[in-house]
């Protein structure tokens, strides 16, 4: 993937950049905090991906995509938007030929999974957001592991090596590896920092 | 909120044709959060649903027993007829790809998928389609005959065999002579080519160093979505074709070796295809241009009632300046402005904020009398300005808030005492103005729209020149305020 990132914080754009960078296979081909400045860069940068925020200081980022589009109709383009996006917005965004629209208060895991699909030239509506049903708390998601599996996600979370964590619960060190396996496969995880993230959230109580 | 949107805020329908009990209960536990999901047992009865649905049908699912099975033909002809753009999704668990080719030359299905499937792309696919029945359908174009450029379309074959593309070629031209056939030995010649002349048809091979059949074939679909797509292979393989299906969303899938005879059929059909799709895409575009046009008008009665209420203005210099706006090229209507001007409160909200903004900027300023005006010289400078006695506070409260807005709009911080005579040296970049297409009003949109109408309201209250020419760099901006000798 050859991402242009276009967004108006330098600190909110490089920590999405260090999230960015522990997928696999992703190239920065250029980053920007304006409209004016994507246009200028984004040609001979030859992004295939443009991941671009709505509100930026000079423009907004529709108009910017759509005159990115006129000018290559294959690049795919994420558009990131505030909070409140109605169904009706979304499909005004998807009919200007953006291919999937993440809300600022979504989860990180929101946009991989958007870009997953986006890269591929596929459209994404995340479907989750318009369910009736609330999601389940981080708590309620971590009661339905087993006594053991949250032991070994506690342990996890605090940075203690598998090898260490064997040695304290008196297992194996295989064991430990297929226990992590399942945390990561029952809370939806790909990567340790979510897991310490979620944990952290747990103990202090503000779990969403 | 109109019935339509409500529509559309609540889950979508989707039908599922299928006898397979435990496929259906497996579907209903993925989707069922999802979708609304009527499970229709028999093709009888599924006929019934599509007819006499009160909400339309955002997608029809089909899981049957056999892939050959005609069965279902008669509720995908209901549903082509009562909703032509819902998407019409195979599932199977065992798809092979001779009745896969079977099922594409009828035109019989959008998607298909194996078991496996991602559910996240199914739901995807059924959100987007409930957006689009939306939109008011539109009939396929009739009468197909004339092709629009009255040239003589051409179809692209590209194959890394260059001798059997060049055999396939003459063969081709002494069976017909219809269509031109071009070559290319790679995707990047090809690419090449479909950016240089105008193709109907792009017949693929699958395997080609470099980038693949389908790969390419993804690619037009974005970039060329109305060249219609077919792909070759020698081999048989299936998930190639399944990608090709779902992400090339080819029109073909033509196996080798050919035989010149079911080729030129093939490609006929085609161009056919071509023709009802440039058709229909001429007509929407004309739709839609001409809805903006009756949008467009209605917006600028309102902006220039809203620009002759301003001091100095009337409704022949609001024209002009309207028409100076509407030299400045931008995007082309496409149907997403359309459904943001209709749908939402983009107009209103254009002509409300502007005013307010504008109208309070000007409200700040002291009352310009006739007798107040003293002299000013385009060449003097602010700093020099208070030496001439015969300048009043008024006046210069006017050129001092020109100078603010010049200063918003060339984006400089400097404090330039007199920027507004420098402005022709810094070109503004207008990518939207008031009578472009909007989908929303952003705030900087609606920052530099105010200040450009705010300096053009002060230059003229103080009688001086006001001029916006679009160049290459940008927009230049050149005021002139007369020197004039005392009051």
């Amino acid at each position: 993937m050859r991402l242009f990132l276009t967004m108006k914080s330098q600190l909110i754009r490089e920590a999405l950049l260090f999230q960015l960078f522990q997928q696999d296979d992703l190239q920065l081909v250029g980053e920007s905090a304006t409209g004016v400045d994507t246009l200028r860069q984004l040609e001979a940068s030859q992004a295939n991906v443009l991941v671009i925020e709505e509100d930026l200081a000079d423009n907004d980022g529709l108009t910017v995509a759509e005159i990115a589009l006129t000018q290559n109709a294959s690049l795919n383009v994420l558009l990131l938007v505030d909070a409140n996006l109605t169904q009706q917005r979304l499909a005004i965004y998807l009919e200007a030929g953006i291919k999937s629209v993440v809300t600022l208060n979504q989860p990180l895991t929101a946009l991989f999974k958007a870009l997953h699909y986006v890269r591929r030239g596929q459209v994404f509506v995340d479907a989750e957001r318009y369910r009736a049903y609330a999601p389940l708390s981080a708590a309620e998601r971590f009661s339905t592991l087993s006594e053991r599996e949250q032991e070994v996600a506690q342990l996890l979370a605090q940075r203690m090596e598998a090898k260490a964590i064997a040695e304290h619960l008196g297992v194996s060190y295989k064991t430990v590896h297929s226990y992590k396996d399942r945390i990561f496969v029952k809370m939806g995880f790909e990567r340790l920092p979510e897991l310490v993230l979620f944990m952290n959230r747990i103990h202090s109580g503000v779990s969403r | 909120m109109s019935d339509l949107t409500q529509v559309h805020c609540a889950r979508p329908e989707v039908l599922l044709l299928t006898r397979n009990d435990a496929f259906n209960a497996h579907f209903q536990a993925q989707f069922a959060a999802d979708f609304g999901i009527t499970h229709c047992v028999s093709p009888e009865s599924a006929c019934e649903t599509v007819q006499h649905s009160t909400s339309p049908v955002a997608a029809l699912f089909l899981a049957p027993e056999s892939i050959k099975s005609n069965e279902p033909q008669r509720v995908i002809d209901a549903m082509k007829s009562r909703f032509p753009e819902s998407p019409i999704i195979l599932l199977h668990d065992n798809i092979q790809l001779d009745p896969l080719i079977h099922l594409l030359d009828q035109q019989n299905l959008d998607h298909c998928f194996t078991w496996d499937y991602d559910p996240d792309t199914l739901r995807s696919i059924v959100r987007v389609a409930s957006m689009r029945l939306r939109t008011p359908v539109r009939k396929r174009a009739q009468g197909t005959s004339a092709h629009p450029s009255k040239q003589k379309p051409a179809v692209l074959i590209v194959d890394d065999e260059v001798l059997g593309t060049k055999y396939l070629k003459k063969q081709l031209e002494r069976l017909q002579s219809d269509f031109d056939v071009v070559c290319a030995a790679d995707a990047e010649e090809a690419l090449r080519i479909l950016a240089q002349q105008s193709i109907q048809v792009v017949m693929t091979d699958q395997r080609m160093p470099g980038m693949s059949g389908q790969q390419l074939l993804n690619h037009v679909r974005q970039q060329y979505p109305q060249v219609i797509r077919i792909l070759t292979s020698a081999y048989g393989e299936l998930d190639v074709a399944l990608d090709a299906v779902n992400e090339g969303r080819i029109f073909r899938y033509q196996k080798k070796p050919w035989e010149a005879q079911t080729v030129l059929d093939c490609l006929t059909h085609a161009l056919q295809e071509a023709d009802v799709v440039s058709h229909k895409q001429q007509a929407q575009a004309e739709d839609v241009a001409q809805a903006f046009e009756t949008l467009l008008q209605q917006r600028r009665d309102a902006l220039c009632q809203l620009l002759a209420s301003l001091p100095g203005a009337d409704d022949t210099s609001a024209q002009a300046y309207l028409d100076t706006m509407a030299a400045i090229p931008t995007l082309s209507p496409q149907a997403a402005h359309l459904r943001a001007s209709q749908e939402t409160a983009v107009e209103q909200d254009l002509i409300t904020l502007l005013s307010e903004a504008v109208e309070g900027a000007l409200a700040r300023l002291p009352e310009l009398s006739a007798d107040a005006q003293g002299s000013i010289s385009a060449t003097s400078t602010i700093s020099a300005i208070p030496a001439i006695p015969a300048i009043s506070d008024a006046r210069r409260a006017w050129v001092d808030a020109l100078n603010r807005q010049c200063q918003r709009l060339s984006g400089t911080e400097a404090s330039d005492p007199n920027l507004w005579d420098t402005m022709a040296e810094h070109p503004l970049t207008l990518l939207t103005h008031v009578l472009s297409p909007l989908t929303r009003i952003a705030r900087p949109f609606l920052q530099q729209q105010a200040a450009l109408i705010i300096t053009w309201a002060i230059t003229h209250r103080l009688s001086g020149q006001w001029q916006l020419t679009h160049g290459a760099e940008g927009c230049i901006l050149s005021l002139t305020l007369p020197e004039q000798g005392q009051a």
